[in-house]
């Protein structure tokens, strides 16, 4: 009876080792295989969940990157650190679902143990579980860092083109600033402009962004802390948003849509009462005449402008005087005008003659610097000898209109040594002479050099014209109307040399 | 949670970061029979 016991225990024994044998590799193989496959699904659906679904369970990200100190008001661009922070949340997430799926593996192999009845049948089962499962999770962490891998490095070629694609598009702006020689200055504070600051176009949004060319909060468009977006460069346009100077002691507002546009600084110096307004006001009516013909299109580039100069065409047409103008630092008039060969930024700048009399007050006109055309203004009956010359009669008819000011050679040295302190080489600038009211003395034919030499007694003044600045050009303007309505044709011949000089062909004196 | 703003602005990079890293997957499991 004993034998059929024995071999009964052999049979049981043996059966029982198969099972072993057998169930032990297969639950193994099995664990292996979820292990091995689900880490990197676990991963990917985590990478899905932080990427496309975005489902509101996600937890908080870690390492979420802050916007820069003193930086714009805008929203990060992706790939300037969002990107790897998403990396970073997708990493965490897998982590997280890995170690649910680890603990629910753990936690089979322990329940295996304690069935009861059936342990003998299902401890196995654990114990295979449990060895497949930790070379399976061996295996799934490598492929789940492989695919890790594959998203960093996603991450990185996109980031590596994104910044590659903003570098180009900054140099292919300033490219286009260059060619078209747009160098911006500020009206307000003679300042260049690198890149004009804008206000966010949102409704209800005052938000100020110092710098919207391509970087970190954008490539071709950045997105305000308000959620609207904006242009980042003048050739996909910005000039169409509110502009201001980024200076941060001036941040005044730059109407005049800068840099579409070459803009032309023309500063006009010269003493007290020599006819520097009175000639701007001219130009400006023989432009409004030019754009009334329809020969070329004029119009104020700001609302400043516009209310200062409103008044020109009405007062030259009239024949009454302007007002002194004040002594405050002048802000620049601004024309844009608009030509068959393109458009051109005016900048006027008419300080009072006062300014032009000593260092102190001519250092603050910054703009003499921006400048490579000046209009020197001087007013002849102030010259005394050539005063003294006029009959009697004549200065008394004159005297209500002769300028009280200092020498025109005073205003001059001080401009031109000023200019020159500036940094400003004489050689590489233009100035024009412009001896006004000729309607008032007359205009005596002949060389206006030769005139001023022997009439005016200005030899010198001539002389160091001629041979410090790169071309001086010499005229008498007569600030009036004519018959007819039209500016005396004096104002557009200068206007023609000026402007010529800054590569504008105007319509001519024939208008 | 980021904010309502930074979802909005990020929706689309992130899409597409997620698609080209399934592409670039798929590419690397496919890559043992294209060869």
């Amino acid at each position: 009876m004993w034998v059929v016991y024995v071999v009964g225990f052999i049979l049981v024994v043996g059966a029982y080792l198969s099972y072993l044998t057998v169930t032990i590799p297969v639950s193994a193989g099995v664990a292996c295989a979820v292990y091995a496959v689900g880490m990197p699904v676990v991963y990917v659906r985590g990478l899905g969940k932080v990427l496309a679904t975005r489902s509101p369970e996600l937890p908080e990200p870690q390492n979420w990157p802050k916007p820069p100190k003193d930086g714009d008001p805008a929203v990060l661009q992706y790939f300037y650190g969002p990107a790897m922070a998403d990396a970073d949340h997708a990493v965490r997430v897998a982590v997280g679902n890995c170690q649910k799926l680890w603990n629910s593996g753990i936690k089979a192999a322990e329940e295996s143990f304690n069935t009861d009845d059936m342990t003998w049948f299902t401890a196995p089962l654990g114990v295979g579980g449990f060895i497949g499962g930790l070379a399976g999770t061996v295996v799934g962490t490598l492929i789940t860092a492989v695919l890790a891998v594959i998203h960093l490095l996603v991450v990185g070629v996109s980031a590596a083109l994104v910044r590659a694609t903003g570098s180009v598009l900054r140099a292919a702006d300033s490219t286009m600033l260059w060619v078209k020689n747009v160098k911006m200055v500020c009206p307000h504070c003679y300042e260049r402009v690198p890149y004009p600051a804008y206000d966010c176009p949102g409704k209800n949004c005052t938000n100020r962004h110092r710098d919207v060319r391509p970087g970190k909060f954008g490539i071709f468009k950045r997105r305000c802390q308000c959620g609207a977006r904006m242009n980042t460069l003048l050739l996909f346009g910005s000039s169409r948003m509110a502009a201001f100077c980024p200076h941060p002691g001036c941040k005044r507002s730059l109407e005049h849509r800068p840099g579409e546009a070459p803009e032309v600084v023309l500063p006009f110096f010269g003493a007290t009462g020599a006819g520097k307004t009175r000639l701007l006001f001219s130009m400006v009516t023989q432009l409004q005449a030019w754009t009334e013909n329809g020969q070329l299109k004029a119009e104020f580039g700001d609302s400043s402008t516009a209310r200062e100069l409103d008044i020109a065409s009405t007062l030259v047409r009239s024949g009454g005087s302007t007002i002194g103008t004040s002594v405050e630092l002048p802000r620049a008039h601004i024309i844009r005008l608009t030509l068959k060969k393109g458009t051109r930024i005016l900048q006027l700048f008419d300080a009072a003659g006062e300014r032009f009399y000593n260092t102190d007050r001519t250092q603050e006109l910054r703009y003499l610097n921006k400048a490579r055309t000046f209009i020197l203004v001087i007013d002849p009956l102030s010259v005394e000898s050539f005063w003294q010359q006029l009959p009697a009669n004549t200065q008394a008819e004159l005297s209500a209109v002769k300028s009280t000011a200092p020498s025109p050679e005073l205003a001059y040295q001080q401009t031109h040594q000023q200019i020159e302190a500036m940094g400003v080489q004489l050689k590489k600038v233009r100035l024009a002479v412009v001896f006004s009211r000729a309607d008032l003395i007359g205009m005596p034919d002949g060389d206006v050099v030769e005139w001023a030499r022997n009439e005016l007694g200005l030899g010198n003044l001539i002389r160091s014209t001629t041979q410090n600045f790169k071309e001086a050009g010499y005229f008498r303007t007569a600030a009036i109307m004519e018959a007819g309505g039209r500016m005396h044709k004096s104002v557009a011949e200068l206007m023609d040399w000026v402007m010529a000089r800054e590569g504008v062909e105007l319509p001519g004196v024939t208008s | 949670m980021t904010n309502r703003i930074e979802e909005n602005a990020y929706k689309w990079s992130r899409r597409y970061v997620f698609i080209a890293t399934l592409v670039a997957i798929a590419a690397l499991l496919a890559l043992p029979f294209l060869i």
